[in-house]
């Protein structure tokens, strides 16, 4: 354990590490709402961010309509509480049973076509779902929406915290994900599905299980959403929250685990340009950060995490090796 | 019967890109397989690999049908390949590449990565495995995709151009790598290659493929000077007069 300890946490990470804890934990001690709700919003957006940083920046298939999964989440929470009386836990596993099906019939699109063709089918699925939770409004209260029981309402600060442990379990599962067999496969199947299949690596399994292990991530993040809204509403499938969830990683740093908490200050900005400009012209903070994205891609295309990155090959290995040698 | 192709045809379209091939590997040989460009090598390649089906015919390992079987099970098998132009997985580390393969027999990571290790260690570049492979020039490169190749563990390697966009003297060191992989791992090695003389040193017994149809097989004396290979290479005006 101590080993484990010393290998990730230098001293200099360490510090860092409890600086982002004192800031996190203080946050709600501020009692301001609106930057209460900022922050539960972004956390969310981390664990979000770390389910489509698994399927798109780990294994590379590029799922553009990731609201898909987050939102079956949400609503298999207010569909189990509110219609079938089930209970939280029920209802939360009620939402990851509506995903796995989603992700295995994803998943089993992804082993037969890659690339483009996935992400169409992917497409087809998606609107097939937002139009059913549009339309069918005595299943899923259409665009009203179906409420949840107001004793299960839950104060700010609670889901705050929920929020926060969620963001943390994901980047802790995403790495460990990534360091084992699971990832070194994921990864391999990303840079060269051919090498690796005659490497002996199953790709189409290794698809499959990628997209059901994702879904599975972003089914909680959505759970985590209905009790934040107490309702849902069709909008949670809507093209703005998948394109969020994208954003979050590639202005982050896809591929890297500290990617989707480096992009959340995307969705930070956001939210606070919003507050800060006058409502009429609120809806123009979308140019704001349009032009802040097309910036970003240009300086620096592989995201925030190269801001914080060693030059990789020679400084990078020289360093660890001669940490080595005096070890 | 370790390796045995029978009756190969693989069409593509109206294009016959293999006909008729019967190609035969025992344990412990290297067996060649040359041929002018597309004669139809890499198809054969593909074709035991599991990456084209067959239109006719049958491939047998060990004793078992592989005809369509898919390729990572193939793989466990024991039979590995390297691509003709070598890629590797380029945003990973060469650890990390060579670690794929080694999960192909070992349950855990640290099995897999200590015969990982090993396997770097055997091709030369232990100094070079926190290096991503983009980093690593063309030798390194092909060193490291056989390094991934020999960690699946395989009892035979398919070798498709291994020493293409080498210069000599790196050749020279590959083939003395290849038969090391060959003499002391007791791997069997069927390779395809346009460096003659490189295959001719390496190889027991070598194939010649012409039109996608053997003309040719024997021991690499044998075929250079068969006539009807030397009339492949160099053309019908050429004057095969071999006395």
């Amino acid at each position: 354990m101590k080993g484990i300890i010393q290998k990730y946490f230098s001293t200099k990470r360490l510090i860092l590490l409890i600086i982002a804890m004192a800031i996190l934990i203080f946050i709600p001690a501020l009692e301001n709402r609106r930057l209460l709700n900022i922050a539960i919003i972004a956390l969310m957006y981390v664990t979000l961010g770390e389910s489509w940083n698994l399927l798109s920046g780990m294994s590379g298939l590029f799922s553009i309509n990731h609201a898909l999964f987050f939102g079956l989440g949400t609503y298999g929470v207010t569909f189990g509480l509110n219609k079938l009386g089930f209970s939280v836990l029920g209802s939360i596993l009620l939402g990851l049973a509506m995903n796995l099906v989603a992700a295995t019939i994803v998943g089993y699109i992804g082993t037969k076509l890659s690339g483009l063709y996935f992400t169409m089918a992917f497409i087809g699925l998606w609107q097939t779902v937002y139009t059913f939770s549009y339309q069918f409004f005595s299943i899923t209260g259409g665009s009203l929406g179906l409420s949840m029981p107001r004793e299960l309402l839950l104060s700010k600060r609670t889901l705050y915290f929920i929020a926060l442990i969620m963001a943390i379990a994901s980047m802790i599962f995403y790495q460990f994900i990534r360091r084992s067999r699971l990832g070194t496969n994921f990864v391999a199947l990303k840079e060269n599905p051919d090498l690796a299949n005659a490497l002996g690596s199953n790709i189409r399994g290794y698809r499959f299980l990628s997209t059901i292990i994702s879904a599975c991530m972003a089914s909680f993040a959505g759970s985590f959403y209905a009790f934040y809204m107490m309702t849902n509403n069709p909008e949670v499938f809507s093209g703005i929250i998948s394109l969020k969830i994208i954003m979050v990683v590639i202005v982050g740093g896809m591929g890297h685990v500290f990617g989707p908490l480096l992009g959340i200050s995307f969705v930070i900005m956001d939210e606070l340009i919003r507050g800060m400009m006058p409502s009429q012209f609120a809806p123009f903070s979308v140019i704001i950060y349009g032009f802040a994205l097309i910036i970003m891609a240009m300086v620096k295309p592989e995201g925030l995490i190269s801001i914080f990155k060693k030059k990789p090959k020679d400084n990078g290995v020289a360093a660890k090796q001669s940490k080595k040698a005096t070890a | 019967m370790f390796l045995k192709v029978e009756n190969a045809t693989t069409r593509f379209g109206g294009l016959v890109a293999n006909d008729n091939v019967n190609i035969e590997v025992s344990k412990g040989e290297i067996v060649g397989l040359i041929g002018p460009n597309g004669a139809g090598k890499s198809t054969m390649f593909k074709s035991i690999n599991g990456f084209n089906r067959l239109s006719s015919g049958e491939i047998y390992f060990k004793n078992k049908r592989i005809t369509k079987m898919e390729t990572y099970k193939i793989c466990k098998m024991g039979i590995t390949c390297t691509f003709q132009h070598a890629q590797l997985f380029q945003g990973i580390t060469l650890e990390e590449s060579v670690l794929l393969g080694a999960y192909n027999r070992r349950k855990t990571k640290k099995e897999a990565l200590k015969f990982a290790h090993q396997m770097i260690d055997f091709v030369g570049l232990s100094d070079k495995k926190d290096y991503r492979v983009s980093k690593l020039n063309m030798f390194e490169r092909k060193k490291a995709e056989l390094a991934a190749a020999m960690a699946t563990e395989p009892e035979l390697l398919l070798l498709d151009e291994l020493f293409a966009g080498l210069v000599p003297t790196e050749v020279d060191s590959f083939v003395e790598l290849v038969r090391k992989v060959n003499k002391q791992l007791g791997i069997s090695i069927l390779i395809v290659e346009h460096v003659l003389k490189a295959i001719m040193s390496l190889s027991n017994k070598v194939y010649v493929l012409e039109y996608g149809k053997i003309i040719a097989h024997g021991s690499p004396a044998e075929v250079t000077t068969n006539p009807t290979v030397i009339k492949a290479y160099l053309g019908g005006d050429y004057d095969a007069d071999v006395s």
